[in-house]
């Protein structure tokens, strides 16, 4: 299997997207990134481990959404799906939203590159990597402090969990750049 | 490596959409529909049990019921002997296109095993 590329080469990837398109502030406009990328946003109810699926054909790139999940996880689901959509050409991604105990569905997850990949384009894309540097550093951010992660979450619109492990996993980048 | 990869790497786009879905014993649509056509019209013959129709058409009970059922695959000359014992055209006993499988852009490009439901709520989402 080959290794995933790096959260700095897909960093760098999305950071090009972004700048294409004029986005300089949270929140990201995810649908509005992934119908610029040629795909049609669909939301749809399904009840069941789905949490969104791209397929390409006939001229078409469908990402489809399924529409029970919470706003901060859609937004997650369609910037996984432009993850795939930029970077990997398969015909079909379906998204299933494992429970972290079904243990062989996470960790077949946990080393597809493809998923790695997705999964690292979708934390850069909803909370690129400079927007949340700035803001860690303008407003004084205690990274251990509930309220104010709690503050970033909102301002990005992803959820608490998501923020927090984008935090932890950026701040050794930007420690290692600044002090 | 996933199922999803392992259909990435093959054309699956020359591979029509019936016979994708052939390929998941699980999901036999087109059989299915076959054989409810085939139930459908031996029981409007009064008296046509399987056994009869087994029969007619030289075939065990059994195999008139797993036809029905859409268990067992019919070779082309059964259906027109069906049809005979059945007194109907050969068209009748066929399901329509679209019936049973959707043979859409999309349907042929999902994985052979692709969970029915999901199938089905993607073709709800191309539709819009």
């Amino acid at each position: 299997m080959r290794k995933p590329r790096t959260a700095k080469a897909i960093r760098a990837e999305v950071t090009r997207i972004l700048a294409a398109h004029g986005i300089e502030k949270p929140s990201v406009p995810v649908k509005d990134i992934a119908e610029a990328l040629g795909a049609r946003v669909r939301y749809s109810p399904f009840e069941g481990e789905l949490a969104g699926m791209l397929v390409r054909g006939d001229g078409h790139i469908l990402l489809g959404v399924n529409s029970l999940h919470h706003p901060n996880r859609q937004r997650f689901t369609i910037a996984h799906e432009c993850g795939h959509l930029w970077l990997h050409h398969d015909e079909v991604h379906i998204d299933r939203s494992f429970r972290i105990k079904k243990r062989d569905a996470v960790s077949s997850l946990a080393i597809d590159p493809d998923e790695i990949e997705a999964n690292r384009f979708a934390a850069e894309l909803l909370m690129p990597y400079a927007m949340l540097k700035n803001d860690l550093l303008d407003y004084d951010i205690d990274v251990e402090n509930e309220q104010d992660i709690h503050e970033l979450a909102k301002r990005y619109e992803v959820s608490i969990q998501a923020m927090t492990h984008r935090i932890t996993n950026i701040l050794e980048d930007i420690l290692r750049e600044h002090f | 490596m996933s199922i999803l990869q392992t259909v990435g790497k093959i054309d699956i786009s020359t591979v029509s959409a019936y016979t994708l879905a052939m390929k998941d014993p699980a999901c036999d649509p087109l059989y299915k529909t076959f054989g409810e056509l085939v139930r459908l019209h031996r029981e409007r013959q009064e008296g046509l049990t399987q056994e009869k129709l087994g029969h007619l058409v030289g075939l065990s009970r059994t195999s008139i019921t797993n036809i029905e059922q859409g268990r067992q695959h019919v070779a082309l000359h059964q259906v027109f002997d069906l049809a005979d014992a059945l007194k109907v055209q050969p068209e009748a006993l066929l399901p329509r296109r679209g019936q049973g499988v959707t043979a859409s852009w999309l349907a042929a490009k999902l994985p052979p095993g692709t969970e029915k439901e999901i199938a089905a709520w993607a073709e709800k989402l191309s539709r819009e």
